[in-house]
């Protein structure tokens, strides 16, 4: 049988892909983001799940505002990091899983999410960024994907975006889709984006620690509570662009109630964003 | 939900983030007003319409059907006057990777700083977490 053997959740900001593409995760800006790093890739090492479900947001690479879907899931064979102006990223490309993807979208329609099918599909950094992070070296090298993967895709993109309850069911759907698949699969889960940032407007480069402390206590703690949270507060304590943290809440759905942080890293800031990332077991 | 409870929650949505000063909502509203100007952004992840844009930067503005003001902050680099008409940051931010300008870089601008202010301000959030 499949199972989900643990979550993580992390920032996927897209200067953190290119100090890692141009070898700076050793400079006095990056160090500290990168030491913080290494214990969550042993983490995901003695994992060794067989497929990463990786939820995220388009930011413009297979996204435009023409169609926006909500919730979407690749089917591919291969998924290749693409180029959203500044060129693909110099990374090997992430082999896919279609049986578990065409399973994964018939249990999440049969349960009523109405998710877009992707048969073919780039990924961007909100994808390529946390798994260089996760599964390549200490300085993001890597050569080849220790995992298969699946790209979930949230919108994040253009408002109203699904609220946070709905995307914490997603993460129920997703659980019970796992479960249900017969072939033994260790499969991870990973919620990216956030925390606290703004990038567009007057307001940018708002963050607010405080606001990402209380999510990473309540992602163990009460993560309820964070789904009641209304999308507006989550833009008033985390920025416009900070309300990604909903695919924390779907990575945090497929987990049991009661889960084990077995870490956590909050750095401000990469960039304009307050990174924070967090290793979950079920408890 | 009854109907009532939906539209308020809608409308509280909208109500907080209109509350947040230099916060542009991109909403439907928004991304309605001016389509254009984010098309043009898109079409710029592939690399020949990045050569054609940077050949002839109002050419390729008036191919996107960009309005004359739109145009003009196109090619001032008025990144906050691009996201005040309607610009999208994530597709808007794809003229800056053309210019090998950094978020940061737009962040200042559109804060009126010079970006080591700005490195400043992001940088003062360090003490404002305690833990």
């Amino acid at each position: 049988m499949a199972e989900i053997i643990g979550a993580v959740t992390t920032s996927h900001v897209p200067s953190i892909g290119i100090a890692i593409d141009q070898g700076l995760t050793q400079d006095p800006y990056w160090k500290p983001l990168f030491d913080g790093y290494l214990p969550a890739k042993d983490f995901v090492k003695k994992l060794a799940p067989d497929v990463t479900i990786v939820v995220y947001n388009d930011h413009g690479l297979e996204v435009f505002l023409d169609r926006v879907p909500t919730f979407g899931v690749g089917a591919a064979e291969e998924y290749r990091s693409g180029d959203e102006g500044w060129g693909p990223r110099p990374i090997p490309s992430f082999k896919g899983d279609p049986d578990l993807s065409w399973h994964l979208i018939e249990h999440l329609v049969a349960q009523e999410f109405d998710v877009t099918m992707y048969q073919e599909m780039g990924v961007d950094h909100g994808f390529s960024v946390p798994m260089s992070i996760m599964f390549g070296g200490p300085a993001g090298e890597i050569e080849e994907w220790p995992t298969k993967v699946i790209p979930v895709t949230v919108n994040a993109i253009q408002f109203p975006l699904p609220q946070p309850a709905r995307c914490f069911k997603l993460g129920q759907a997703i659980r019970k889709a796992i479960d249900a698949y017969p072939k033994d699969t260790r499969v991870l889960i990973m919620g990216t984006g956030g925390m606290s940032h703004q990038l567009q407007g007057e307001r940018s480069g708002f963050m607010q620690p405080s606001f990402d402390r209380m999510f990473l206590k309540n992602m163990i703690a009460d993560p309820i509570a964070l789904t009641q949270i209304p999308l507006g507060e989550y833009m008033k304590g985390a920025g416009h662009e900070g309300a990604e943290l909903i695919m924390w809440l779907v990575a945090r759905g497929a987990l049991n109630s009661n889960i084990r942080e077995v870490y956590q890293h909050y750095h401000v800031s990469a960039s304009l964003t307050a990174a924070g990332l967090g290793c979950y077991v079920n408890a | 939900m009854a109907d009532d409870d939906i539209s308020a929650k809608i409308e509280y949505d909208k109500a907080t983030a209109r509350s947040l000063q230099g916060t542009y909502l991109f909403d439907g509203m928004r991304s309605r007003k001016n389509f254009a100007l984010n098309k043009m952004c898109m079409s710029l992840i592939k690399p020949e319409n990045r050569a054609a844009f940077a050949a002839d930067e109002t050419a390729y503005c008036c191919k996107y059907g960009l309005d004359e003001n739109t145009t003009s902050l196109v090619t001032a680099r008025d990144w906050i006057g691009m996201i005040r008409s309607g610009g999208n940051i994530y597709y808007v931010f794809k003229i800056a990777a053309i210019d090998h300008v950094s978020m940061q870089h737009i962040g200042a601008q559109q804060n009126s700083m010079t970006l080591e202010e700005f490195r400043a301000k992001l940088n003062s959030h360090k003490e404002l977490d305690h833990g």
